[in-house]
């Protein structure tokens, strides 16, 4: 006679092993490991780190471009908020449910090699017919920020923190161009009108701030390394106090006192509704302020040179493109990361979003002659008074570091911080964090 | 009683004797069927509530970093211990925390139970007002922040244009960035939102009150304050225990509103615990000192639960 509990246990044995066998059987087309080679149609997943309105456009046609060329291989579009990506990205790979290819900007290469998250390339790139237009520096750099000096990105897209400024404005009032830190004062402090809400500079006071206030401050003080040679980080020398002290002075004078919460959003809205004389962001942002104000009212320069006339600019990572260890389908991955990094690919996505290619084929195109911004950035960085210096993206916390330290900023900018003791925080994590990284890696 | 042949009696027990391992059996097999029946659940508590808690109290005694695995190991109290004696941020955002839930709990009581009183009571247009009142309810915290973002836009926001048309301002004010309103300017918008919540608890509890008792207060010359002392708020009292303890702690662990209003700046004034613990553990990848400051707050919030159910006799008439 069956009871209800033999009822029960039949069921329960029943779904169990459906269970086992949903678990059990999964294979299927795509499975195969890394490296299968294979004609049959394969669906790839690809995270644009950046997404919106003006860039997932960019990255649907491109998508739409390979698929005509490839017609065995989908591409599966993601769009990720540029404020998200890092955590999406380190936790994608720590539950091993990452995406075949993506395009994050090589400063974040450290930290996710360190997770052991993304292939290497080096054979790929060595037998790609297009490894010769891609600038040998950019590759060296790459392999330079991982221990293993490996190639686990190929650069689609090089940028420059740039000083965007209301040349109409400048010309009104019969001032001299930013091209110094001191026409800089000087135009912030003629340009600034309180009493009609029109503040001389826009100040990034939130997310990304401790970003800009690094750029300023190595351009201004003239700092030409990151760590002197005991491992002591320079942002803590009595130069740079300085100059952070004279950034800060303007908070609240020369700028609105609601900047203490703006990233960038906030900040290039300011720009770009006429609320703000100056502000300081990368290449990026050039075609936003074009479409906003028209190109006779924005001018676009690196960041100023001292008094003797020589820059000193910190490097700005690149958008790149990295294939993750998780992929099933290396070879097709490959395939579509190779495709983003060919003249082609980069000519156009470049030319949307107004930043330097890193392809030298595309050098001599006429989109490049007149982007004004990008002319501005290459000159400046041929010059011989320039130096470029590098981050140190190499340590994979370096980002973590940068975020710490933005609460501080703002605390700087309502008083409660001295400048020296922000600057001697931020050297103090930096200069742990080298040394700490030092130690794990000693030869 | 029918005689019955001796035969039958006699067996009758012999009967129930071999009746008894069957209905033993049949006893241990209801006995199992709760549990079994209870199973699936405990399965997916097990699953997503106690492991990933347990996850956590694990992470809490390790340097966890995912960034820097050269660093990763077992390091006893040592997370707890910079907490509790060198981490001013701790201090601040658990100082913010008590304040945040303080104000919103008492705020969103105050205002539910004068919405829950109009509510209760009969006009015409009730039905209609009742919708409108609970709809910030099912707003999302993310929608709320853009809503109250530009409302206190000091540029183009509603609010500083019509305290200014209406003279009560004369410049614009920085809701967001002006130390001495951001507290307020945040704790509005989350009141926004939750008094609907308080309203529909104490609502329903109100409409369980039996109208009698408020007629015999009314022979007894009891005026209205005296009929809301003593016969309302009495009998609302394990409605509002469960609404404030429950509303506490989701107050508690809010994040949400806060990370997409001002992300718990300028500096750490809106910091609360929950928000610094994303902060540690997503933001700067500090895994294991984010769960140390979980487990912080887990005994904080448990510890407060037990005292304020006892101190508040819930379930038990006075």
């Amino acid at each position: 006679m069956r009871t209800p509990l033999s009822t029960l246990r039949g069921t329960a044995v029943a779904l169990l092993a459906m269970l086992a066998v949903a678990c059990g059987g999964g294979t299927s087309s795509n499975a195969g490991g890394a490296g299968t080679a294979s004609a049959a149609p394969v669906t790839i997943t690809f995270w644009d780190t950046n997404a919106g309105p003006d860039r997932t456009p960019v990255w649907q046609e491109l998508i739409k471009r390979f698929e005509a060329a490839n017609p065995n291989i989908t591409v599966e579009y993601t769009g990720i908020p540029i404020a998200q990506q890092l955590q999406k990205l380190q936790a994608a790979i720590a539950s091993g449910a990452v995406p075949d290819v993506a395009n994050p900007l090589s400063s974040q290469l450290s930290g996710m090699v360190a997770q052991d998250g993304l292939l290497p390339l080096d054979k790929q790139f060595n037998s790609w017919s297009g490894k010769g237009d891609i600038p040998a520096s950019l590759i060296t750099s790459l392999r330079a920020l991982v221990p293993d000096k490996k190639l686990y990105a190929i650069p689609l897209s090089g940028n420059m923190t740039t000083l965007y400024y209301r040349k109409d404005w400048i010309a009104q009032k019969g001032l001299k161009p930013p091209s110094t830190w001191d026409d800089f004062y000087t135009d912030v402090n003629a340009l600034n009108d309180p009493a009609h809400n029109v503040y001389g500079f826009g100040f990034r006071g939130a997310t990304g701030s401790a970003s800009q206030l690094e750029n300023w401050v190595f351009s201004e003080a003239g700092l030409t390394s990151y760590f002197d040679s005991k491992g002591n980080a320079s942002i803590g020398s009595p130069a740079a106090v300085s100059v952070i002290q004279k950034a800060v002075g303007l908070y609240g004078k020369q700028t609105s006192k609601d900047d203490i919460t703006h990233g960038f959003p906030e900040m290039v809205s300011e720009f770009d509704s006429g609320h703000a004389a100056m502000i300081m962001h990368n290449l990026g942002s050039y075609p936003q302020h074009i479409t906003a104000l028209g190109k006779d009212a924005v001018g676009a320069v690196t960041l100023p040179a001292m008094s003797g006339g020589k820059h000193v600019l910190l490097n700005s990572p690149n958008i790149s493109a990295m294939v993750f260890k998780g992929t099933k389908h290396a070879d097709a991955a490959w395939k579509f990361a190779a495709f983003l990094a060919s003249a082609d690919s980069v000519s156009y996505f470049n030319e949307k979003i107004g930043q330097i290619p890193s392809n030298e084929k595309v050098a001599s195109a006429q989109w490049v002659k007149d982007n004004t911004g990008i002319q501005n950035a290459l000159a400046t960085q041929k010059l011989s008074s320039t130096t470029l210096v590098n981050p140190p993206w190499i340590l994979p916390d370096y980002s973590a570091i940068e975020s710490q330290m933005e609460p501080s900023l703002q605390k700087m900018l309502l008083g409660q911080v001295t400048p020296s003791q922000f600057a001697s925080t931020l050297a103090d994590k930096l200069a742990t964090s080298k040394r700490q990284y030092d130690q794990a890696h000693k030869p | 009683m029918r005689n019955q042949p001796a035969a039958a009696t006699a067996s009758r027990p012999q009967a129930r004797a071999a009746d008894l391992p069957a209905r033993r059996r049949a006893g241990r097999r209801r006995s199992w069927l709760p549990y079994l029946t209870l199973l699936p659940a405990s399965v997916l508590i097990a699953a997503f509530v106690v492991f990933p808690v347990a996850t956590v109290f694990y992470y809490s005694v390790q340097q966890y970093d995912v960034t820097r695995p050269y660093l990763n190991g077992f390091v006893g109290l040592e997370n707890f211990r910079q907490v509790l004696t060198s981490d001013d941020v701790f201090r601040t955002s658990l100082a913010v925390s008590v304040k945040w839930v303080g104000s919103e709990v008492v705020g969103q009581l105050v205002l539910g139970m004068i919405l829950a009183l109009v509510l209760n009571s009969a006009f015409r247009g009730r039905g209609l007002a009742r919708s409108l009142l609970f709809s910030p309810w099912a707003v999302s915290g993310v929608v709320v922040t853009t809503m109250w973002k530009l409302l206190y836009n000091p540029f183009t926001g509603m609010l500083d244009t019509v305290l200014m048309s209406a003279g009560v301002i004369h410049a614009p004010i920085q809701w967001l960035s002006d130390l001495n309103t951001v507290f307020g300017a945040v704790v509005a918008a989350e009141l926004w939102r939750g008094v609907p919540f308080f309203a529909i608890v104490l609502l329903a509890a109100l409409q369980g009150i039996p109208t009698d008792l408020y007629e015999a207060a009314s022979v007894d010359g009891a005026g209205r304050w005296q009929a809301f002392t003593r016969v309302t708020l009495p009998l609302l009292k394990d409605a509002i225990i469960l609404a404030t303890l429950l509303r506490g702690v989701w107050e508690f662990n809010n994040v949400d509103l806060i990370y997409t209003m001002t992300a718990g700046g300028p500096g750490d004034l809106t910091t609360t615990l929950p928000l610094y613990v994303v902060n540690q553990a997503i933001r700067y990848h500090n895994f294991g000192y984010g769960s140390a400051l979980s487990v912080i707050g887990f005994v904080v919030l448990l510890l407060f639960a037990i005292v304020y159910l006892r101190l508040g006799r819930f379930g038990r008439d006075d």
